[in-house]
């Protein structure tokens, strides 16, 4: 449920309506982060368990709000785990793994090491649960304490909750190919440094320039580069998506996450309608024989900001899809998008939209 | 047909698969960087790495090993077999593909959590395989086909060799790093064998050397370049180089064994140097001799030490020896003038003398008399010190040594007004066995003692039985006494040789200071430990405890009978001494007794006298110039065997009495002597003489045969029937000792010990002229050198038993 401001959430109605064991996924809205920790309080103060995440913005229903509050009652949860990057052994349980079905893991989205905690992640606990998530932040992109359990707030690592529940789960994203293939002579981790054995942001900046409109000048890297992104080709499914987000002063481009060196890579763009029907097949594959009434989503901030007015029309298109009126749709912003299907690696998508369905 | 971009993918694929291998030499990275490529680009949901163990050189050689598999976390085994025939097929069609309904599916099924899907194996040419899968619901499954495999067939050959350069490199690093490791160690060897102080040398099976240490350089004097291809021996060893060592080196190098030995050796410029050699023969794989390795230590202080260790202990028992004799010397020289003042005073008390005089004369004798005991004293601390003095396990009676103890004390406590009392517990055997002297001059010491620093009250030696067994009990000896006590700080010192509890107590009580440490080693000797416990004022209590075998043949006793001293009356005795004051004493002794006394200054004089004239007896001094009284006797019995030759001797050692015997001599008076004891000798041996001489027709006097007779005891102790009895008693003690003694060395058959007995035992028997004895013991005597038999012995033995017990009963019934 969302509340667009502390004062109106009714925390005696939420305790009466939650049994002592119930967890409470909390998403806050990046403008009312301030009041995160009232939240946190007011459920410790009514003996209510919660776990959540600060984003750019929340989605409920048709609507993306940049201030407020979800609440969302979820199906039992087995433990909340509070996990550190920094400590290999970082996770202890007595929860018999194979009777998860799903978990959902909220990351610090501008930690520095989410690749490898993800592989981690995926070797602690295997692939015979569905993993799904985002990473939390701010729009600033400034690292800030935006993870949060009953404990309180943190960054860096996440929290992920064990859910007995199975679910569905439907990742893409709906780019395409822009321009390419190029090699990635040489990357450095998140770094592409060479494109083709040439600076990176110069061959980037001339496919751009050439086949649109698009010009680069001081200031505007980030805007333009929102809308081309680098693909990376995975046989059988969409290109991986990584975000360009920073050019370095040699010419060089940060990006969102990896990039394998000697990698091809696509430049991708996307228009309106391609996202908006990806977001409708993401839906689609969601959907299954069991009754479900609504839909957890993480939508990439910069889908969100590149759809800008158009957004709630991504988000009509799954309500689409899902049909009744009853079934509801509740989502963040977010700072990269986490799935893994229970079989292949939890994987980090940029300008993805990842979205679940719990079975009850 | 493949679209360009299609072509571009798979050219993408095949370039950065062919770059992921190269980049380092690291088995496992070069694997993970190649499997990693390969999953990403093919959405592969799990990859392995396997080599064979034969490349791998680990056991086990067709079996595969798993060098990387990602993700990790689903290995569950590390070893994998390929079925033959799947081998084979693997190798021919460089890929496989096993799906959930195969055969071979549930076989290679080994990861976790897989239910379904499909493998994929791939040929690492002549090195292992890949192993990939994929979930059943994975889309880009479908899309890895033959096609897709033989599309990599030859960057998996780049893979193989990459993987071959690894496992080489790994061979090079591991050997490098094992030969790094040998040469550090054999660096170090080299270092230790070149710098330690010890020679080094290294020689080849010949015994030529090959190599030396500094060390060798340095004891030897010689270069390397001077001693390669010698023998050591013929560089080294020199004129005093022991032969027997030589030869053994020798010896045990033919027979390739090695061997420590110590050499002398020479050096370059011929200085003598000791060495401790340690030689070790070498042999390589075949085993065949290439090498001797010898180790030499310089030893040459050590062997001037232990020159220096013997001569200092050749000293040290030098020292001893001279100490011995000193003390020899010390009591010859204290017991001639000893002798004489005795003497002179003995024959000054028979002359008329005042009252006072006589109290003067009194004074001088008492003195002699304990001075001689010192110097007694003296010699028994120095026999005890050089392990000279031997405890004796023979029988005696326990009862009488008390009672004469208490008998020879009660005068002495009497005069001071103090008690003596004796507590024997009735339960105390009286026969045991043990050294009865020992134990009487222990509790002898110890009562004087008390006497002597008691001023009143009373002395008591107590016997308490501590355990009885069968055949041995145990007793605790107590003297305590009610003296001045023995403050805490001096009880510890005052058993420390010539300690008295405070220097000034010598001048006031007497005594050397030697008693209680010389009963203190004798009762250790015994086996027990001397305690004490005193209290100032109120009293000491000396105390120790002893274990005695019981004596389980105690003897029975004998009957009366007199001799006269008048048979010295006109003997003639040749006095052969240096000493004029001995000269002089023994002298006016003997003519007192009626005894003819010619006077010879050397053995040498002696022996001429002895040739010109007929002699009873000689008195024969040891020490003396020009001719000793040994070398004298000995010359002497070349002409007559059995005149009486007693020894005069201040060397009063028991051991010499050995080298009298030897030498001849019947029997030796320690000097200072007393009167009564040389004239009981005198009569004992002229006694004998008597009966063998045919060269002295007129002092020919008829004997009275009878079992014994006291005439002469009564003689030498004028009349004095105390003495008498006690003389008579100490014969009892004696006797039955010996017989004891004498069955006892029967049994063992030591003829030697029974002679020494039965020689003891002689003078004795002359004494108390048990004429019946007179032959028969001195018979025994000699059964060692004549090889008497056994039986005879017997005999003998039997005799001698017999009589002596009938003498002992006599004696004992006389003194009822």
């Amino acid at each position: 449920m969302y509340f667009s401001s502390f004062s109106d959430i009714s925390f005696s109605s939420i305790a009466n309506a939650a049994k002592p064991t119930d967890y409470h996924l909390v998403f806050v809205a990046e403008k009312s982060a301030d009041e995160a920790q009232l939240v946190i309080d007011a459920f410790n103060g009514h003996k209510l368990k919660l776990f959540g995440g600060i984003f750019p913005t929340i989605f409920s229903d048709l609507q993306n709000y940049d201030t407020g509050f979800l609440i969302l009652q979820i199906p039992p949860v087995e433990q909340v785990i509070r996990l550190s990057a920094k400590d290999d052994n970082f996770y202890d349980t007595n929860v018999d793994l194979d009777t998860v079905g799903t978990a959902i893991l909220l990351t610090d989205g501008l930690m520095g090491e989410t690749d490898s905690f993800l592989r981690k992640i995926y070797n602690f606990f295997g692939n015979e649960m569905n993993i799904v998530g985002g990473g939390a932040g701010f729009i600033t992109l400034k690292q800030k304490p935006c993870i949060f359990t009953n404990e309180g707030i943190f960054q860096d690592g996440g929290v992920m909750a064990l859910l007995k529940s199975h679910s569905q789960i439907g990742v893409k994203h709906g780019w395409e190919v822009f321009e390419g293939p190029f090699i990635a002579t040489s990357t450095e981790k998140n770094i592409i440094k060479e494109l083709n054995w040439r600076p990176a942001f110069e061959v980037y900046k001339e496919a751009i320039e050439g086949n649109s409109n698009y010009k680069f000048n001081e200031g505007n890297f980030f805007d333009i580069a929102k809308v081309f992104p680098f693909g990376i080709y995975k046989e059988g499914t969409e290109f991986v998506v990584r975000d360009p987000f920073i050019l370095n002063e040699d010419g060089s481009i940060t990006c969102i996450s990896e990039i394998p060196e000697n990698s091809m890579l696509q430049i991708l763009t996307g228009n309106p309608n391609t996202l908006i029907n990806a977001a409708k097949e993401v839906a689609q594959m969601t959907i299954n024989t069991e009754t479900h009434s609504s839909l957890l989503v993480f939508d990439c901030i910069t889908r969100v900001m590149y759809l800008n007015e158009r957004f709630k029309d991504e988000l009509a298109a799954m309500k689409t899809v899902l049909g009744p009126e009853s079934s509801k749709i509740r989502g963040v912003a977010t700072l990269g998008e986490i799935a893994s299907n229970g079989m292949g690696f939890v994987e980090f998508y940029n300008k993805t939209i990842v979205a679940c369905s719990l079975n009850s | 047909m493949e679209t360009k971009l299609e072509i571009v993918r798979e050219l993408s694929l095949l370039y950065e698969l062919s770059l992921s291998i190269g980049g380092t030499l690291d088995l496992k990275k070069t694997s993970e960087d190649f499997l990693k490529v390969w999953m990403r680009q093919k959405n592969i949901d799990f990859g392995s790495i396997w080599i064979k163990n034969i490349h791998l050189d680990l056991e086990n050689p067709n079996q595969f090993s798993l060098i990387f598999a990602h993700p990790h976390f689903l290995v569950i085994d590390q070893t994998e077999t390929l079925p033959d025939d799947f081998a084979d097929t693997l190798k021919q069609q460089k890929a496989i593909q096993v799906n959930t309904e195969d055969t071979y599916f549930q076989y290679f099924k080994k990861e976790k959590n897989i239910k379904s899907g499909s493998y994929w194996f791939l040929e690492i040419p002549n090195l292992g395989f890949i192993k990939f899968f994929f979930y059943e619901k994975n889309p880009s499954q479908k899309s890895f086909n033959l096609r897709e495999t033989k599309k990599t067939e030859k960057v998996l050959g780049k893979l193989s060799i990459a993987l071959q350069s690894c496992l080489l490199h790994n061979k090079v690093i591991t050997e490098t790093e094992q030969k790094n490791k040998y040469q550090k160690e054999i660096k170090k060897l080299a270092l230790v064998a070149e710098k330690t102080d010890n020679a080094i040398i290294i020689t080849d099976a010949k015994g030529l050397i090959e190599w030396a240490n500094d060390g060798f350089m340095r004891i030897s004097g010689y270069t390397i370049e001077e001693a390669i291809g010698k023998t050591p021996g013929s560089l080294l060893q020199g004129p005093e180089t022991n032969q027997e060592t030589k030869a053994y080196i020798r010896n045990q190098i033919k027979e390739e064994k090695s061997f420590r030995a110590e050499l002398l050796n020479y050096s370059k410029t011929g200085k003598k140097y000791w060495i401790e050699i340690s030689i070790q023969p070498i042999y390589d794989d075949n085993g065949l001799l290439i090498n001797f390795i010898a180790v030499e230590s310089d030893i040459t202080d050590r062997k001037n030490k232990e020159v220096e260790l013997n001569e200092a202990k050749e000293k040290a028992e030098e020292s001893g020896r001279i100490k011995q004799e000193f003390l020899s010397v010390v009591s010859h020289e204290i017991r001639t003038p000893l002798n004489g003042i005795i003497g002179m005073s003995n024959l000054l008390q028979k002359t008329q003398l005042s009252p006072q005089q006589s109290d003067y004369l009194n004074t001088i004798q008492i003195s002699s008399e304990n001075l001689s005991l010192i110097i007694n004293s003296i010699l028994d601390f120095s026999k005890i010190e050089s392990g000279l003095l031997n405890i004796q396990a023979i029988p005696f009676n326990l009862k009488k040594i008390l009672q004469n103890i208490i008998n020879s004390n009660e005068f002495k406590a009497e005069q001071k007004g103090l008690g003596l009392f004796l507590k024997l517990d009735p339960k105390v055997d009286s026969h045991l066995i043990g050294d009865g002297i020992r134990l009487s001059q222990v509790l002898l010491n110890l009562i004087s003692n008390a006497i002597k620093f008691t001023i009143s009250g009373k002395i008591e030696l107590e016997i308490r039985l501590v355990s009885k067994m069968n055949n041995a009990l145990v007793l605790e000896f107590i003297v305590e006494d009610t003296g001045k006590g023995i403050p805490d700080k001096m009880q510890k010192i005052i058993f420390e040789s010539f300690t008295q509890e405070d220097s000034s107590l010598g001048r006031k009580y007497g005594g050397t200071g030697l008693g209680l440490s010389i009963s203190q080693k004798l009762v250790s000797l015994m086996g027990g430990e001397l305690k004490l416990t005193s209290q100032e004022n109120v009293g000491t209590k000396v105390s120790f405890i002893l274990g005695f075998p019981i004596n389980q043949e105690p003897t029975s006793l004998p009957e009366n009978s007199t001799v006269s001293d008048s048979v010295l009356i006109g003997k003639k005795i040749l006095l052969v001494e240096d000493n004029t004051m001995n000269q002089f004493f023994a002298q006016k002794l003997l003519e007192g007794w009626g005894i003819k006394v010619d006077i010879a200054n050397n053995g040498k004089e002696g022996v001429e006298m002895f040739g010109r004239k007929h002699y009873d007896c000689i008195l024969m001094d040891i020490q003396m110039p020009e001719m000793d009284g040994f070398q004298a006797t000995k010359i002497i019995r070349q002409e007559n065997k059995y005149i009486p030759i007693i020894a005069l001797t201040a060397l009063s050692v028991e051991e010499e009495s050995d080298n009298f015997k030897s030498a001849g001599m019947n029997d030796y008076i320690t000097k200072p002597f007393e009167a009564e004891y040389l004239k009981k000798r005198l009569i004992e041996y002229m006694l004998v003489y008597q009966s063998y001489s045919i060269s002295s027709p007129k002092s020919k006097q008829i004997i009275t045969v009878q079992t014994y007779n006291n005439s002469l005891l009564t003689q030498m102790m004028k009349g004095n029937q105390v003495q008498i009895r006690q003389m008579e008693q100490l014969f009892v003690n004696q006797a039955e000792e010996v017989m004891k003694q004498m069955h006892q060395y029967f049994l063992l058959e030591n003829w030697k010990e029974i002679g020494l007995i039965a020689h003891k035992l002689k003078a004795s028997i002359d004494m108390l002229q048990i004429t019946n004895l007179k032959q028969v013991i001195r018979k025994l005597e000699s059964i060692e050198k004549n090889n008497t038999e056994k039986r005879v012995v017997d005999e003998l033995i039997n005799n001698v038993t017999e009589t002596l017990q009938n003498v002992c009963l006599l004696i004992k019934n006389s003194h009822k």
